[in-house]
């Protein structure tokens, strides 16, 4: 097991050095930092200051050393929009994020297994319409609309909700709910076919033969080898909540990464998106290996195999 | 768009004449499609209605989306302008620099389905030729395709996007250039998959050997069978592009103004969000219901193009799991017709010969509804057996015999199967009439059963001893360390070298033989009266067979259980049965005392079969096959259903159906010619 986890890791790093190989390449080559900064309407004699100033007009190669050894000691230079150091920013960030994922996902994920659950327990009864009916709105949702109808209805309406910041455990529902449709829908979806996927193999119909109870059926025998394409899912979910945080988290002012890319891109800010890239790309890697690791624990062919 | 171009692609005669598996969707087959599923007009229509905003724009809208109004600033829909330009109302009401809401969307379509359209024709075609490429090609070409995809799959789309129009700015082309680059990857997959299954078919391999150029294979073989999936992902990839494109827009990374679009207007009317709740309402139900029509639609067009889909949908329909057997039961029951072979059906010698049997199953039918019509899997079956007996049922695939078990069982997949006439009586009490709480219990404890391939039949994800244990769990409410010392002993029992270190390992780590001894172990678990053995040995070695048979015995004759061995292979059965059943069609054609039937069978197809299987006990010179086929269950032959097939057969035998004859006391037989067919052994 230590030695899968530790061939992992070492996988990992080796996409690591290439996305922030790619990212570097593509910030200095195919865009001109110094351009960047000054906007579509500077003049070019500025941005030759600028470029001069920063070292932007050395050879790649010279420039991608420093870079390289700036990434391995986490120094990825300072925010242009801040002035501060770009990875402490993009790092006090995570736990915002982390937050809202993880109210996001302990929402949707057994809510939508329920469900798909029952779905295919029985198909074409009202919860399985039910659920057709969930995922196709998840699909459709336009989340940064839907969290301001959200806002709307229970903040500026009701008056039972904050409209948006961050604090008390209040202000996490809305941003929560409005990110937990898609994943609600599609792993809900993903469920009831690997359901009916295993409620089709022969070990139902042993188990219907050993006289278990339905409940049992279902939820002990099928949800359990029915986990593996659920997880794969759910894995594929958590990092695309991050597509979702981007909005979300502006519609609510959620002090969390995907608000800092959007103001990293409204400010032109290059080092501070190289740091968030970093960052993501940590993030996307540990959620990997936490699925990975699921197989594992899930699936005894795989834990030995 | 594509998509019409594609629609008839397959159509063409380059499909026709190759013989190639043409499942494309044809317009008329769309139309035949919506005819049925008229809600589907909803979204259709709506999809037109905007296509014909976007191209029509200029003519439709009744404001012009720049025309600026100071004194029409967020004035509420149905608004009378106070401008002189145009005395049209402001439908949807004004945005904060008093232009209409409405005229503003209509050129916001616009802009939606030209990024939508323009992006998946160029992300789709990027992906196809890869797909295409790396499916035919294969090697190191598809490995770093692939490769590509997986990568590209595991980033969050809209950061790469967002990341890319950071570097190279925004504006159309730009957009359509970020979608093309970050969603391509889903066809290169879709097609990937499709090329390869396609490689290995007839019309591919026909084409190659009479040498065809690869691109003509690729574009004049391949393509067109690729459009009905292609236009099922394009229809939901517009859908999500449209979505990402509002979602930048929102942020600001979109087309820039003045180009009005759904995404920024939203962002626009946020700060007006407790004054004038239209600015952002309508913008935002105009992207949700065009993603919406959109989703439906792909889903709708993958119901039409691929029949299996809609076999699931069919049967996802009827009521429920076989608690509605027992209703079917007493409705459908039709009048028990062959009463008449009962008795004569019942083996002569074991020790109950007072009509108290273990099992009677009398004039069981069972049938299967699908999508095509009525299959009649079981057609009228009696026969009975006693304690510590042994009746084989044998037959080809398809014969019924595991249909027929299944229905006693009570674990028949309902639907499509559902039982529909005839009794049961398992000591006595009709199983189909008893509720299916009560049918739930006595399985496992009373009746039991054990399966074909033991590899699929024990659950994956679990021990082999809690799959044993569970038995007395769900039974009994046994503890479960009790319960796994009980599992301990029944493997013991049933012979699993050093039970108690495996008891803890799953089904993958033992040899085919060993996990038919823990379905064994699970089965005989509560000591059941009956168990019914489904072909337990045909997936094993022919050594493992044997042991697994004399198990079987040997624990039968511990027990004085009651056991039916379901089986397709003569040779198993010949030792340890009493009494065979022959199953031909759905109905028993012959049945009797084994040795009776083995010497001197009185139906051509048992005597076929006979002849068909190596036998040790007699000289034989080749094996003889029965010619032709088992009959197809939807059209089963008039009169009696084995006379294609029969060598025996004579005018009668294709109108009148024979009923089970009396050749004596304990055997009969379904045949009009009975004496001859005896007679010329």
């Amino acid at each position: 097991m230590a030695r899968y986890v530790a061939r992992r890791l070492i996988q990992s790093l080796l996409v690591l050095a290439v996305v922030l190989t790619l990212v570097f390449f593509a910030g200095r080559v195919i865009g001109n930092p110094a351009a960047l900064i000054l906007g579509p309407e500077a003049r070019a004699e500025d941005v030759k200051t600028l470029e001069e100033r920063f070292g932007y007009d050395k050879p790649a190669i010279e420039q991608f050393g420093r870079y390289a050894r700036g990434v391995v000691s986490g120094d990825f230079g300072n925010s242009w929009w801040q002035r501060r150091p770009a990875l402490p920013m993009a790092l006090e960030r995570i736990p915002a994020t982390l937050q809202l994922a993880a109210v996001t996902m302990l929402f949707a994920l057994p809510l939508a297994m329920i469900l798909g659950s029952l779905a295919a327990w029985k198909p074409g009864s009202p919860i399985d319409k039910g659920v057709n009916v969930i995922s196709l709105t998840g699909a459709s949702a336009v989340d940064f609309w839907i969290g301001l109808m959200l806002i709307l209805f229970f903040a500026v309406q009701l008056r039972l909700l904050p409209t948006s910041g961050s604090g008390s455990l209040k202000f996490i529902i809305l941003p929560a709910l409005t990110l937990s449709l898609r994943p609600l829908g599609r792993v809900a979806q993903v469920t009831r076919s690997a359901m009916l996927d295993q409620l089709s193999k022969p070990y139902i119909k042993t188990a219907r033969a050993k006289g278990f109870r339905e409940r049992r059926i279902v939820l002990g025998e099928a949800l359990k080898n029915a986990f593996i394409p659920i997880i794969t899912l759910s894995g594929d979910e958590a990092i695309s909540t991050l597509n979702g945080a981007v909005v979300v988290e502006t519609v609510f002012a959620w002090p969390g990464i995907g608000l800092l890319i959007v103001s990293a891109v409204t400010n032109r800010d290059l080092p501070l998106i190289e740091a968030l890239v970093f960052v993501v790309a940590i993030m996307i890697i540990v959620t990997n290996l936490l699925v990975d690791l699921t197989y594992s624990y899930l699936d005894p062919r795989v834990r030995y195999g | 768009m594509s998509a019409p171009h594609e629609m008839t692609a397959g159509d063409g005669p380059a499909a026709r004449d190759s013989g190639e598996p043409v499942r494309n969707v044809t317009v008329r087959k769309l139309l035949r499609a919506l005819w049925r599923d008229k809600l589907m007009l909803f979204p259709l229509l709506f999809l037109v209605a905007l296509m014909v905003a976007a191209v029509g724009a200029d003519l439709l809208a009744p404001h012009d989306p720049f025309d600026q109004n100071l004194r029409s600033r967020n004035v509420p829909p149905m608004s009378s302008p106070t401008s002189e330009t145009s005395s049209f109302p402001y439908l949807l009401g004004a945005d904060p620099l008093g232009r209409d809401l409405f005229s503003r969307l209509i050129y916001g379509a616009r802009v939606s389905l030209a990024v939508g359209l323009s992006s998946v024709l160029a992300s789709g075609t990027l992906g196809i030729l890869l797909g295409l490429m790396a499916g035919y090609h294969r090697g190191w070409l598809d490995d770093l395709v692939m490769r590509g995809v997986d990568v590209l799959m595991g980033i969050p789309g809209l950061l790469l996007a967002l990341f890319i129009l950071f570097l190279v700015g925004t504006g159309f082309w730009n957009l359509v250039i970020v979608f093309a680059l970050t969603r391509w990857m889903i066809y290169a997959r879709v097609t990937r998959g499709l090329t390869l299954s396609f490689r290995e078919q007839p019309f591919v391999e026909g084409a190659q050997t009479i040498g065809c150029s690869d691109s003509r294979i690729i574009f004049r073989h391949i393509l067109p069978n690729l459009a009905s999936p292609i236009l099922v992902l394009a229809t939901l990839e517009i859908a999500i592009v449209i979505l990402a494109e509002a979602g930048l827009s929102f942020l600001g990374m979109g087309i820039q103004p003045p180009a009005p679009t759904w995404g920024r207007m939203v962002a626009e009317g946020r700060d007006y969000i407790t004054s004038a709740w239209w600015l952002i309402t309508f913008p935002g139900l105009a992207i949700l219901l065009t993603a919406l029509s959109l989703n439906l639609t792909s889903a709708w067009l993958r119901m039409v193009s691929d029949p299996v889909q809609r076999w699931r949908w069919f049967m996802g329909r009827p009521e429920s799991r076989p608690e509605g057997d027992t209703e079917l039961a007493t409705a459908y029951s039709e009048p028990q017709s062959s009463r008449t072979d009962i008795e004569s059906s019942e083996p002569a010698h074991g020790p109950a010969a007072n009509g108290d049997h273990l099992l009677e199953v009398i004039d069981l039918r069972v049938n299967f509804r699908t999508p095509d019509g009525l299959l009649n899997a079981v057609n009228g079956i009696s026969y009975t057996l006693n304690r510590g007996q042994t009746l084989a049922i044998l037959g080809e695939s398809g014969s019924g015999k595991t249909v027929s078990a299944e229905a006693v069982m009570g674990i028949l997949d309902s639907p499509p199967a559902f039982v529909t006439g005839g009794s049961v009586l398992f000591d006595g009490n009709d199983l189909l009439q008893v509720s299916p709480s009560r049918r739930r219990r006595l399985c496992g404890e009373r009746i039991a059963m054990i399966f074909q391939d033991p590899l699929t039949a024990l659950n994956p994800a679990y021990t082999v001893g809690s799959q044993i244990a569970g038995m007395f769990q769900e039974h009994r409410g046994t503890s479960k360390r009790e319960a796994t010392a009980k599992a301990v002993e029944l493997m013991d029992r049933v012979r699993i070298p050093s039970a108690r270190e495996r008891v803890h390992d799953y089904p993958h780590q033992f040899s085919g033989g060993m996990r038919q001894r823990v379905m064994i172990a699970a089965a005989i678990a509560l000591d059941p009266d009956l168990l019914i053995a489904d072909e337990p040995t045909t997936a094993l070695d022919v050594t493992v067979q044997a042991q697994i048979m004399e198990l079987l015995a040997e624990l039968q004759l511990e027990t004085g259980m009651g056991l039916i061995l379901i089986t397709h292979d003569l040779g198993v059965v010949a030792d340890v049965a009493d009494s065979v059943a022959v199953m031909y069609a759905g109905k028993i054609v012959e049945t009797g005392p084994i040795e009776e039937i083995y010497s001197r069978p009185a139906h051509p197809y048992t005597k076929g079969l006979l002849e068909s299987a190596p036998r040790v006990d007699r000289k034989m010179d080749s094996l003889q096959q029965i010619s032709g086929a088992p009959p197809n269950l939807r059209f089963i032959p008039s009169g009696c259903p084995f006379h294609p097939r029969c060598a025996y057969v004579v005018d009668r035998c294709t109108v009148e159906p024979p009923p089970l004859y009396e050749v004596r006391h304990d055997r009969s037989a379904s045949c009009h010619r009975i004496e001859d067919v005896m007679n010329v052994n």
